[in-house]
């Protein structure tokens, strides 16, 4: 029987070797290119060389397009990290949540709170989405700067345990510093697409002509190989990146049960997230990985096995691994 | 002989980085463990803070009640003088108060619910939202007190950062365990808005 402290340490290394899987790939999209120059010693424009490779000047590695896919990489997560809150928000319609509007948006208040003490969080602003689906996300880069949104249809069906789950689930992705993990990701998925574009429609004049020899041969195979994961990166990186996004989801939810210790309730209010499947229209889809369920009603079905371009583990799974915690729970005492 | 040299140097130095390593975790656990315990007493002071409202609120229309309400008044007045002295060390002190004050809570609670008057003020539907609410503060402060004190207790004992042990000044915390089995009795109210 698992408990949630063990879900959460299986969790965290699942999506780290997705994260070494990932950072290699970039590598390897740098490195490729300049090992592919470093052997052909052909420059872009070059002319084919008449000499054999050892009358040729000594050859030097610039690991020059490594740099260059790095700092960008780095440049554009910075910049889109520290642009994203407020943004997000405002594209929603999201206002404030008032205790003194209703008594349901005082217990929203105070069941955030509730969750940023049990998960000892800066406790973020509560916001409420005019949308009648039942749905809620996190948002936010940095401690100080959190945000919880819920639609006015979660307010609606949840109870009081319900909501609590729900709101330390989205507390969860905020502590677990998902936000800015799907950033950067989101960023670098967007960078492969670059690359792969630019591979696509530049024809890289090289130096072929030394077929004999072996450096060059070399050089070929590696050009052949990257020019191969170049073109396959946008689809790559984004399954990826899916994947990283459907182990963060369990990882919240192992972590919103430590948080409530009430396991049951995440799954209840998973329960009826699921029965009501339209979609959250007032969500975009760059937003949907910090929603508690998908906000594309087609992921909401009954469907049992993972869907590789989805963002969330089908819900049926959640609830299934939610249930074998409370399972487990109830042993231990 | 020179490389009996690096080896040794290799050696001292792993040792030295191991050493703050576990240093600057120790640090940061012992840390967050006293923050965490800080938390619980700003929660009761929240708790305690809130009784006088609850109380104004009902004292003319539970004037024959007068018994409930001076237990919870006593029973206030033990807890914020046990909550004023605490340490991790009297943890227990303070767990026994705050178990009479949230068994007087529960029984005035339930007296509440069964004044249909009371009941049917808007007022008091969100003081019952801000009291449990208030409960469930104080219990998720202790969660995350017991959470991040187990880690530090745990972190302490293992190898090799329980060779730094002493260096860092760590010791066990003691964990807020539920004080009396009658007090693990009590019900927790059901104030759960459930239509």
């Amino acid at each position: 029987m698992a408990t949630f402290f063990d879900l959460q340490a299986q969790n965290r290394r699942k999506t780290k070797t997705v994260i070494v899987c990932f950072v290699l790939f970039f590598i390897w999209l740098g490195l490729g290119l300049d090992l592919t120059l470093y052997f052909l010693e052909g420059t872009p424009d070059g002319s084919p060389s008449a000499y054999s490779t050892r009358t040729k000047p000594p050859k030097h590695f610039y690991p020059l397009f490594t740099l260059i896919a790095g700092l960008t990489g780095v440049g554009l997560a910075w910049w889109n990290m520290s642009h994203a809150a407020n943004t997000v928000l405002k594209a929603m319609v999201a206002r404030p949540a008032d205790k003194t509007r209703s008594q349901r948006e005082l217990t929203l208040i105070n069941v955030v709170e509730e969750m940023s003490i049990a998960s000892s969080v800066t406790p973020p602003d509560a916001w409420i989405i005019p949308d009648p689906d039942p749905n809620a996300l996190a948002v936010g880069m940095r401690d100080g700067d959190y945000h919880i949104a819920v639609t006015t249809g979660l307010l609606n069906v949840l109870t009081r345990d319900e909501l609590q789950a729900v709101v330390a689930h989205e507390i969860a992705h905020l502590k677990n510093q998902d936000t800015r993990l799907m950033t950067v990701l989101t960023v670098l998925v967007g960078l492969a697409a670059l690359i792969s574009e630019f591979v696509a429609r530049t024809r890289l004049r090289l130096n072929w002509d030394d077929s004999d020899n072996r450096d060059s041969r070399i050089g070929m195979i590696i050009f052949l190989l990257w020019v191969v994961s170049a073109l396959f990166a946008p689809l790559a990186t984004r399954l990826m990146a899916l994947m990283v996004s459907r182990e963060r989801e369990y990882l919240a939810d192992a972590s919103s049960a430590q948080f409530t210790r009430n396991p049951e309730g995440l799954a209840r209010a998973l329960e009826k997230i699921a029965r009501a499947s339209g979609p959250t229209a007032a969500v975009k889809p760059a937003s949907a990985h910090l929603c508690i369920a998908s906000p594309a009603a087609a992921d909401l079905g009954e469907a049992a096995e993972t869907n590789w371009f989805a963002t969330h583990p089908p819900i049926r799974q959640r609830i299934e691994r939610l249930m074998s915690i409370g399972r487990a729970n109830q042993s231990n005492q | 002989m020179s490389i009996a040299v690096i080896v040794l140097l290799i050696l001292i130095g792993a040792v030295v980085a191991v050493g703050i390593l576990a240093y600057n975790r120790l640090i940061a656990l012992k840390g967050q463990t006293e923050n965490a315990w800080k938390q619980i007493d700003v929660q009761l002071k929240r708790r305690h803070d809130l009784i006088p409202n609850l109380i104004n609120a009902v004292k003319s229309a539970m004037q024959f009640e007068r018994e409930t309400l001076e237990a919870v008044i006593t029973a206030r007045s033990a807890a914020m003088t046990a909550a004023a002295a605490a340490t991790p060390a009297t943890a227990g002190q303070v767990a026994a108060a705050e178990g009479v004050l949230t068994a007087a809570l529960t029984k005035f609670m339930a007296i509440v619910e069964a004044y249909p008057d009371l009941k049917a003020t808007g007022n008091i539907g969100q003081l019952q939202e801000e009291l449990a609410s208030t409960e469930n503060r104080v219990a998720f402060a202790r969660q995350a007190y017991n959470d991040t004190a187990t880690d530090y207790n745990i972190t302490q004992q293992q190898f090799p950062i329980l060779l730094f042990a002493g260096i860092a000044g760590a010791a066990p915390a003691q964990l807020w365990e539920i004080a009396e089995e009658a007090d693990r009795a009590v019900p927790t109210v059901d104030l759960s808005m459930k239509k």
